[in-house]
């Protein structure tokens, strides 16, 4: 779960970056970034140059953004099950190695353009922009409390192993099963009556749902946004009518 | 059980993309009339909680990693509606945030995760209810139950879209579904005791919380009350 939480950090601190491409409006970069994933799927298989194209895409829109490529490959890694179930597919499928390497591009494609959205659009910020593409309500309330409640969890689960271990006990084997059990009732507990601490202070400060506007100020669509729409819908167009 | 962008064909995606969006749109309309402000709190601790829990991948060997879903503790805690549009959105953030599952398989992701195992859970743990003695005990075997067979059940449904309804095909379905039913029936293990404890200890502590409140065997529920 720790290396869960240190995930959560690195995305966090680069999506912190200010670059153009962090400054592009939150709701350009969810409709450009998701039409790409869409646009990858629909691709016949074995259109390499098509798949060529996205990574060049997504390539230079990392590069802009200055994302290290160590951790957009750290990333990816999230593929690597995957990855060992394509390779099994020239075995078992007729015309097997392309299809795989066609499924292995497009998975790569969709994670590639979803690291780039969260890695450059900070949370609140991509929140707000699902909000302003009018998004249910309930929906985007839920998401905005998850998201503070992991750091409760993040918060309290550290305090716990702290105490734990000071205890001297390290319960990791399947014969401690309850021991585990224990703790997970104890966290959740804990992390609910601290959550409703946090929201009873958030209510007496007038939350009354959806996102603080000082936090993000609504602004509308920039030169720099129209531009990135136009170019990256044009070239979609263009490798597409290419490839066919 | 997040099937990541190509693995399922295009007719699958959209198909199961179309019943998850009537679902949510239900579930939206359902869960407005019950919410109550003071679940706000325990929505987002659920919410949070999922996403960190299937978080938690178990390698399997080649292309099967499994991982805890938390349908049915969502369900158990927050009732059918609100509980799937927790899942719904706990998928759409692992989408869009970590990559977690692909863009354009969504709707299947949500509809594995949200309708089999919390909406579908649901309605197996009011049936195992049924049967189950009116005590803490029962209360909380029926959940372990409803918790181990949605993982399994999902996991049958979710690899029969690879296979019946994506690039894997039909020749493959047989060893591909044995092999994540066996290992989801591992997983389900594991996901029994970590939903068993949260539904316990929210049980325990704060029954007036729980959404499926009128179904606690009646001295657990007045014991605790507040």
């Amino acid at each position: 779960m720790s290396g869960g939480g240190g995930h959560v950090a690195s995305i966090e601190a680069a999506a912190a970056l200010d670059t153009p491409v962090h400054r592009l409006d939150a709701r350009v970069k969810i409709l450009g970034l998701v039409g790409l994933a869409i646009v990858a799927v629909s691709t016949p298989v074995g259109a390499w140059g098509a798949f060529a194209a996205y990574f060049l895409i997504l390539g230079a829109l990392c590069a802009v953004a200055r994302l290290p490529a160590r951790y957009v490959l750290a990333r990816l890694a999230i593929e690597i099950p995957f990855l060992a179930a394509a390779a099994v597919l020239p075995f078992v499928v007729p015309d097997g190695l392309a299809l795989a390497l066609t499924v292995v591009a497009k998975a790569a494609t969709g994670v590639g353009a979803m690291v780039v959205l969260s890695s450059t659009t900070p949370f609140p910020v991509l929140l707000h922009g699902f909000e302003r593409l009018k998004a249910p309500r309930l929906l985007v309330m839920i998401v905005a409390f998850m998201w503070r409640y992991l750091h409760v969890i993040g918060s309290e689960v550290g305090r716990m192993k702290i105490a734990r271990q000071a205890r001297g006990y390290e319960p990791r084997w399947i014969w401690q099963a309850g021991a585990i059990g224990q703790t997970v009732a104890a966290l959740f507990i804990r992390s609910l009556e601290r959550g409703e601490r946090v929201y009873l202070a958030m209510a007496s400060r007038g939350y009354e749902g959806g996102t603080p506007t000082a936090l993000v100020p609504a602004q509308a669509l920039r030169a720099a946004d129209l531009v990135f729409a136009g170019a990256l819908a044009s070239a979609l167009l263009l490798v597409r009518l290419v490839v066919a | 059980m997040h099937i990541p962008d190509g693995w399922i064909k295009a007719g699958t995606a959209a198909a199961s993309g179309a019943v998850s969006l009537g679902a949510v749109s239900a579930s939206l309309i359902a869960a407005k009339s019950r919410l109550q402000e003071r679940q706000v709190p325990l929505i987002g601790l659920v919410a949070a909680f999922l996403l960190v829990i299937q978080a938690i991948h178990i390698p399997f060997g080649p292309g099967v990693s499994a991982h805890l879903l938390g349908g049915a503790l969502a369900a158990v805690l927050l009732g059918p509606w609100l509980g799937f549009l927790v899942v719904a959105a706990v998928v759409l953030v692992e989408t869009s945030g970590l990559g977690h599952g692909g863009v354009a398989t969504l709707g299947a992701n949500v509809a594995l995760t949200g309708l089999i195992a919390c909406l579908g859970g649901y309605w197996l743990f009011r049936g195992l209810l049924v049967l189950a003695p009116r005590t803490r005990r029962g209360f909380l075997t029926a959940t372990a139950v409803t918790s181990w067979m949605t993982v399994v059940l999902a996991s049958a449904v979710g690899s029969a879209m690879i296979t019946y309804g994506g690039v894997l095909g039909a020749g493959q379905a047989r060893p591909f579904i044995g092999v994540m039913v066996v290992a989801h029936g591992l997983v389900g293990i594991a996901e029994a005791v970590i939903t068993t404890a949260a539904v316990g200890a929210v049980m325990t502590a704060r029954p007036d919380l729980m959404a499926t409140r009128e179904l606690l065997p009646a001295t657990g529920a007045a014991a605790s009350a507040r």
